[in-house]
């Protein structure tokens, strides 16, 4: 029973996630960009789980900016991968202390099992 | 850097007219020599007499010659033995200058030859048998007719000396002309030979030089096209990796939703809905797509350098024994690995998908007849010398792994394309043509380099070269957080 914010620019990605986390008893806060993101991360949010890639602020500034103002705010970073090191992003924000990292598409149970570490 | 080659055009020429000007003396020396002895022969019979062996020897003064040449020629063979010398006129007439001598036959006289003018032109010894004799015959009719004959007749002895020292004289003078015309130009033809054969000493060391300069472009144009081969295969990979990857990440976003709402909808389904079985069946689908995006993602990965660190030896051996209980028994596999570790920085997984996809592919190369698998794991080559490294390798120090087979090669033409994404010579169904492309996109992304070798006949070597880690980093314990979404079925 954990708030979590969600952040995809994806509309059905983030409703996908959404429904799962929500299924599996989370509070989802849905952001469709990084921006957003940054305007509604609040003290009750135990996990923000991320996209890499997304306009206005992409995936990695938004994890550094998070990392900088809640340094223990666990990170969840997912990615399609793709784009130019899109991968290397990935490992750069596991590098950068991200707390995981899956790729899609989930493996729903890993990542749900991971959430719920992470908020409890 | 490639040397100017300067070829020594008229060095070649001067070769030539060597050889005509060398040929032209031996033609002329030729021609000396039948001169010289046409000359010695002249010499030699250009007697003041002509010779013959009955014992006598005829001084004829022809028409042209004058009486007083004549008695010369006499006396310059009787002054030089004159007490052999006698006039002995056999009755004949000899007709002097200042009257008509007769002579008895036998008669021994103390005669003094006079020519007209009244000069001595010869005077005899004492002779005393007419054994030897000269007969001097000489028509004057008021000089108009100076013509006349002077016969000698001189003892054989005497002749045959005669005629050696005439013939010794003239061939001696003869041999000397022929030296002496010969000396000349035998040196001029000696220089000439010399000049030529140093010539073509130095045309050899030029040929010998061009032809290595040669073999040198040759080999620099060999590499060159190589290394261009290998920069272009890299571009065309790497343009298709970011396409790929494009694709990739905008399938991975597609599939979040159809995989995982499909799994809820079907959590969602009674048991023993009949629409579950197509649900999974969807379900799996996805998955399958996921997986090959997976291996395409792996394909245009450039790695974190630090983020793993792997023994390739351990991580080798472990697979080797992983895929040799999935090779057919008439596939041996044979392994050369270093007893020591060997640190990259790769992941275990990532070391075990890459041997396995290179023992899949050598193991299908191999096919029915069976054959030999050879895995090498070398530091260095032979001797403790240092890896032969490819030139568009950056400078470093490298382990190379090698997976050959016996098997049937792969042709130039499929070479080329060995490493392109969804590339494959099999079948439908039975491979992806993912996997070298996978293997490349691993080995490329550690700033490692790989390379194939086939003579598309027989067999084929896969040379891995990956950066090598000095030993005093430790293997570090990453926790493998983004592991693949499970394949099941």
């Amino acid at each position: 029973m954990a708030k979590v914010l969600l952040v995809d620019d994806d509309d059905d990605v983030r409703y996908t996630i959404a429904k799962l986390l929500t299924r599996a008893g989370h509070d989802v806060v849905e952001a469709e960009n990084g921006r957003v993101a940054l305007d509604r991360i609040a003290d009750d949010i135990a996990v923000v789980v991320s996209d890499l890639i997304m306009p206005e602020v992409e995936g990695v500034e938004l994890f550094a900016k998070i990392k900088a103002a809640r340094p223990d705010m666990p990170v969840i970073v997912i990615s399609g991968g793709g784009r130019i090191g899109a991968a290397e992003y990935l490992s750069s924000v596991h590098a950068m202390g991200a707390e995981a990292t899956f790729v899609k598409p989930l493996d729903e149970a890993a990542f749900l099992e991971t959430v719920a570490r992470l908020a409890g | 850097m490639v040397d100017a080659i300067a070829v020594p055009d008229r060095r070649a020429s001067d070769h030539y007219s060597g050889h005509r000007l060398v040929e032209y003396a031996r033609r002329t020396r030729r021609l000396i020599y039948a001169l010289s002895l046409a000359l010695a022969v002249i010499i030699t019979t250009a007697l003041p007499a002509e010779v013959y062996f009955n014992g006598k020897a005829v001084l004829e003064a022809r028409a042209h010659t004058e009486a007083r040449s004549v008695a010369n020629t006499l006396s310059r063979f009787i002054s030089r033995d004159p007490q052999l010398w006698m006039f002995h006129d056999d009755g004949l007439q000899a007709i002097l200058a200042d009257g008509v001598h007769d002579h008895e036959p036998g008669e021994a006289h103390d005669t003094i030859v006079r020519d007209r003018a009244g000069e001595e032109i010869f005077r005899s010894g004492t002779g005393t048998s007419g054994k030897s004799s000269i007969v001097v015959r000489e028509q004057l009719h008021d000089g108009i007719n100076p013509a006349g004959t002077v016969t000698l007749i001189y003892p054989t002895r005497r002749l045959i000396s005669d005629t050696l020292f005439a013939l010794a004289i003239g061939s001696g003078f003869g041999i000397a002309l022929m030296v002496f015309i010969n000396v000349l130009p035998l040196r001029a033809v000696n220089r000439l030979q010399n000049q030529i054969e140093s010539d073509q000493q130095r045309l050899g060391a030029y040929a010998t030089r061009v032809t290595l300069q040669s073999e040198r472009l040759e080999a620099e144009v060999r590499a060159r096209k190589a290394m261009e081969d290998t920069v272009a295969q890299a571009q065309k990979l790497k343009a298709m990796g970011t396409l790929l990857g494009g694709i990739a990440h905008s399938i991975n976003n597609y599939l979040v939703p159809i995989t995982t709402l499909t799994r809820m909808v079907r959590d969602d389904l009674p048991r023993d809905a009949d629409s579950r079985a197509d649900l999974d069946r969807v379900i799996r689908s996805a998955e399958g797509a996921g997986s090959v995006m997976r291996d395409v993602l792996d394909f245009t990965r450039t790695r974190d350098a630090a983020d793993n660190v792997t023994d390739l030896v351990g991580s080798v051996a472990r697979t080797i024994a992983l895929a040799e209980a999935a090779t057919p028994s008439n596939i041996t596999v044979k392994q050369f690995l270093p007893d020591a570790a060997c640190p990259v920085r790769l992941k275990e997984s990532d070391i075990q998908t890459l041997m396995l996809n290179l023992i899949s592919n050598a193991s299908d190369a191999i096919g029915q007849d069976g054959g030999q698998i050879e895995i090498e794991i070398a530091e260095h080559g032979p001797f403790g010398v240092p890896l032969d490294l490819p030139r568009d390798l950056a400078p470093g120090a490298y382990v190379r792994l090698r997976v050959a087979d016996n098997g049937g090669g792969i042709d130039a033409e499929n070479l080329t394309r060995i490493f392109d994404p969804f590339f494959t010579t099999k079948r439908v169904g039975e491979g992806t043509g993912l996997g070298l492309s996978v293997t490349y996109g691993l080995v490329t992304g550690v700033g490692g380099g790989i390379y194939v070798h086939s003579d598309g006949r027989t067999g084929t070597r896969f040379d891995l070269y990956l950066p090598k880690l000095s030993g005093v980093e430790a293997p570090a314990v990453v926790a493998e957080t983004d592991v693949p979404i499970s394949k099941e079925a």
